[in-house]
């Protein structure tokens, strides 16, 4: 899975002393630290002197030290901090803004040189979105932006980018026809790409039979079912018996379920919107569909199950992010976000905190706030694989790749099952 | 098929719990309420926050919910509907700005709930009811369903009874038909009015504590979806009608059901409002709904 | 609402029922009502005429709270009640019928006679269906109690309107255009209608632009048009005014509708 070059990024932690014991660099990550060493375009960000192989890292980063002019970069962000989006913005804000303190107080950018984020609230409006795209994107002070986290609008904010050539990173924004061309880099692997890392569980399971149940009015939903579903199917050589598209304002789904109890499939694919994961799952359980009968879910559908906690125990599903993976990078970055917000990271906070990094690292490598510059220099970077908070992340034509893992809701929270 | 007729008609009561303090409302004092599903919602919020600290039963959560909902609608009614109908110039200018102010008035909770709880789901899990299973001859059904179809059919029936048969039921009928002719017979628009919108928030709180239970966890914005089916069923029924509202509830739930039984389900909206433009087109009184009566 | 010179209560031989005092209600610019004042004279049927447009119905509309009056005031029993909300009308003994039918059309001729009667008499709960029943017998409307306005024949709609106006024991009824659209026995009827009404001591208003049935029927008449008055007395002075011709004949022909 790795990739030849390999940058290291988003391991500035200059005054979190406690995440800097964690620092990904330390002496038991051989394999990194040598893939490390090799990189020609080392960006380092590490200021720890604390131990001894960051001396060989720093002697290579200084050769290529860039000067920024002393001052403030600010970016634009754009993204949903109002109406029903909120909950994934506010998290995606928090993890830029922990980057952005860590980017700062360790002076990644250099003497006196700042970054910060201009925040543009859409309010979960894919036209107010565009509208502010549309006039960061003309301003040519701005050197790069971080995109809306709606697909809806980021399928109008993307040919915006690439007419007006500024680069625009995107977390969230799962649905195709985000990242379209040089200008565009997605740092939130779609959905497609790592549901069917579930599939080491369908084969363990023997599931043979699967029924879908899925928004049909959400584009990664829409993308994961139509696609990603058949896809492994084809793969595993289990059978689909139906896959049921229903708008996310149904609220009842007695039907739907009553449908797929008479086709009897050995497990059940559920890709619903917010509540609704919760009602079907609760429905279907109230229908008596228990174990061995199986539940599949898809990343994020975590954060619908607290109401009906025990009735979803047993939801499987594959995560390209948990608190407990052992990713050091990750672990490192769940510390910082515990000692920060005190909460557990979501992947919200982990997206936008490694495509802040992505951002700072491409402005250092570019050494330069012009647009053109700093795009060359993003695409340069995720043309290897990068770790961070999202543990590795490889890129393909600039949108995100991972393999993600296998997760279990236990009744309480989701564990990770391998 | 038994199944399916229950579920459905669970679906229907549902609809029926949501759209009867709506069709009653505008039926009666002329208000067509759009924050009538912010209502619904924010009593149910309320009772949320309440359970997230006491883990109360259902009687306790349902009481809170439709405290909250009559208590939020008339203030509603007191601070902005009232003012609006006794500055309104006449009385279709009047309706115009009721819409747009109960447009305005349902973001406010809806902005309150979505900020407080992230825009996640929320729901009754914190409180001590638990939802039981019983099967009967084959037949699931559990006890939210049973007291949804109680409350449902039961308040539904007897509203509509009540307006036929009492004389403050005559008396909002007089107001939903003319109100100019009701004044003159001495009705008190205001006061009536008053009481209209605290039974319609008591229902909506009602309604907003038992689809919690039923759906587990509900949105800021679930509200707003069964407006959108409160307005169908009451334009299927007929506006006045609240007999109508069961017969447009039935329909719409079944209907919908139906086709989700049938069709992979992307027909589902579509023939629900395919539905309404019907009723609109070849009987736009509704089914139950009288001729308008001419006024001069 | 702005007071005038004209709101100064003007003296009559007589206490009247109700009064206008320099009553105007403007729509935007055009002037509807404009400055009328007139004294009702008790146990009287009085009359207003005047041709479509001349803005009887206002007036009533204004004596009965419906319209907001631009100018002026109105009373009632030497009280000044031009700020008595519509719904409150009926409790100062006014009561009044309208130009079209406005009945529950899905409710009974009874449950259409019992709303207000219920209303004005909620303390008195127990007189409530004997006054209903009264109100059907002086009415010749026995036996239908239980048909809806739509089984009715116009002319029946009609007697439940006044039926329903007189159940509440007003001192004052105000009937507006009550016989329009009537056949002649049905016109005959009512007009008999009101002047029992009248033996039996309650004053009425009449807003009419049939002449004939005015002149048969009212002691008193005022000709209206472009919203002022223009004559009044006796229907036989009144109908032999020129300015009167010239508004009914002169312009707009006989009887227009």
């Amino acid at each position: 899975m790795y990739r030849s070059k390999k940058h290291r990024l988003g391991v500035a932690a200059v005054g979190l002393s406690a995440v800097l014991t964690l620092a990904a660099c330390s002496s038991g990550d051989s394999e990194d630290t040598a893939a490390t060493a090799e990189a020609t375009e080392e960006v380092v960000v590490e200021e720890s002197a604390a131990e001894e192989d960051t001396t060989q890292e720093e002697a290579e980063a200084a050769e290529e030290t860039c000067v920024l002019p002393p001052g403030d970069i600010k970016v634009v962000s754009i993204d949903s901090m109002t109406g029903p989006a909120a909950f994934a913005g506010i998290l995606t804000e928090e993890g830029a803004d922990l980057a952005l303190k860590e980017i700062n107080a360790s002076g990644l950018l250099g003497d006196g040189v700042t970054m910060s984020i201009e925040l543009l609230d859409d309010g979960t409006s894919g036209d107010e979105a565009a509208a502010q795209f549309s006039k960061a994107a003309k301003d040519p002070d701005v050197p790069v932006i971080m995109g809306p986290i709606l697909s809806s609008a980021a399928v109008v904010t993307s040919p915006i980018a690439e007419k007006e050539q500024v680069p625009v990173i995107y977390t969230q924004a799962g649905s195709p026809g985000v990242v379209i061309g040089d200008y565009t880099f997605r740092y939130t692997p779609s959905m497609d790409t790592y549901w069917g890392s579930v599939g080491s569980y369908i084969e363990e399971k023997g599931i043979k039979t699967m029924s879908v149940l899925y928004a049909n009015d959400n584009a990664t939903l829409i993308n994961t079912a139509e696609n990603a579903v058949p896809a492994l199917a084809a793969d595993l050589g289990f059978e689909i018996l139906s896959s049921t598209g229903l708008p996310s304002s149904t609220q009842d789904f007695k039907a739907p379920i009553s449908k797929i109890l008479k086709e009897d499939p050995d497990a059940v694919a559920i890709m619903m919107v917010g509540a609704q994961n919760a009602t079907v799952i609760s429905q279907m359980r109230e229908s008596g569909w228990e174990s061995p009968k199986e539940l599949l879910g898809f990343a994020g559908i975590e954060n619908n199950l607290a109401d009906i906690g025990e009735a979803a125990k047993g939801l499987t599903w594959a995560s390209i992010f948990h608190v407990d993976s052992p990713s050091e990078s990750t672990q490192k970055f769940v510390a910082a976000v515990k000692a920060e917000y005190g909460v557990d990271a979501a992947n919200y906070h982990a997206e936008r905190y490694d495509a802040t990094y992505l951002v700072a690292n491409s402005i250092l490598a570019a050494c330069s706030t012009d647009r053109q510059a700093i795009r060359d220099a993003m695409a340069d970077l995720t043309n290897g694989s990068i770790s961070g908070a999202l543990g590795d992340v490889s890129f393909e034509n600039q949108d995100a790749r991972v393999s993600g893992f296998v997760v279990q809701w236990d009744g309480e929270k989701m564990v990770v099952l391998k | 098929m038994v199944q399916d007729l229950l579920n459905a008609t669970t679906l229907a009561s549902i609809y029926i719990l949501f759209a009867l303090g709506m069709s009653l409302v505008w039926g009666t004092i002329g208000i067509l309420n759009f924050a009538h599903g912010s209502i619904f919602m924010f009593s149910a919020f309320v009772a949320y926050l309440v359970v997230q600290q006491i883990p109360l039963g259902m009687p306790a959560v349902v009481a809170i919910a439709m405290v909250s909902g009559a208590l939020i609608a008339v203030a509603m009614q007191y601070l902005v509907f009232q003012p609006i109908m006794k500055k309104a110039k006449n009385p279709h200018a009047g309706e115009l700005q009721l819409v747009i102010g109960g447009i305005g008035l349902s973001a406010i909770p809806i902005s309150f709930a979505q900020r407080s709880t992230l825009s996640n789901p929320f729901g009754f899990s914190g409180g001590s009811f638990e939802t039981q299973v019983y099967t009967i001859g084959g037949v699931i059904i559990t006890n939210v369903m049973i007291i949804i179809l109680i409350a449902g059919l039961g308040l539904g029936v007897g509203t509509a009874l009540w307006i036929r048969n009492s004389k403050k039921g005559l008396a909002l009928r007089a107001l939903g038909v003319d109100p100019e002719v009701s004044a003159m017979m001495g009705i008190d628009r205001p006061k009536l009015a008053l009481a209209t919108m605290l039974y319609s928030g008591a229902l909506a709180g009602l309604a907003g504590a038992l689809l919690t239970y039923y759906f587990n966890s509900i949105t800021s914005e679930s509200g707003d979806t069964l407006l959108l089916k409160a307005f169908a069923v009451i334009i299927l029924g007929g506006v006045g009608s609240i007999f109508g509202v069961i017969l447009g509830s039935f329909i719409l739930a079944f209907a919908e059901f139906g086709v989700l039984l049938y069709t992979d389900g992307s027909w589902v909206t579509a023939v629900s409002f395919g539905l309404l433009f019907l009723i609109l087109i070849i009987r736009p009184q509704g089914i139950l709904g009288k001729k308008e009566v001419r006024r001069t | 609402m702005e007071t005038s010179e004209a709101t100064k209560a003007p003296t009559y031989d007589y206490e009247p029922v109700a009064e206008a005092r320099g009553v105007a209600v403007h729509y935007g610019g055009i002037k509807a009502v404009d400055g009328v004042s007139l004294g009702l004279r008790p146990g009287n049927i009085s009359g207003i005429l005047g041709p479509n447009g001349s803005g009887k119905t206002t007036l009533l509309g204004a004596l009965t709270r419906m319209v907001e009056l631009t100018r002026g005031s109105v009373w009632c029993q030497g009280q000044d009640y031009s700020d008595v909300k519509s719904d409150r009308v009926i409790t100062l003994g006014i009561s009044r019928t309208f130009q079209t039918v406005r009945l529950l059309p899905e409710r009974t001729v009874w449950d259409n006679i019992i709303l207000s009667t219920d209303v004005v008499f909620k303390r008195e709960g127990d007189k409530v269906e004997g006054l209903v029943k009264e109100a059907i017998a002086r009415t010749g409307l026995e036996g239908l109690e239980k048909a809806r306005p739509d089984e009715l024949s116009y002319g029946m709609q009609r007697r439940v309107e006044i039926a329903r106006a007189i159940a509440v024991q007003p001192r004052l009824l105000f009937l507006d255009e009550p016989t329009a659209g009537m056949s002649r026995k049905e016109r005959t009827d009512i007009s008999a209608l009101m002047r029992n009404l009248r033996s039996e001591g309650l004053t009425q208003l009449i807003v009419e632009h049939d002449v004939g049935m005015m002149v048969e029927t009212c002691d008193y008449l005022y000709a209206m048009n472009f919203g002022s008055l223009i004559a009044e007395g006796t229907p036989q002075d009144v109908v032999r005014n020129a300015a009167v011709q010239e508004a009914y004949l002169g312009k707009h022909g006989r009887h227009d509708a």
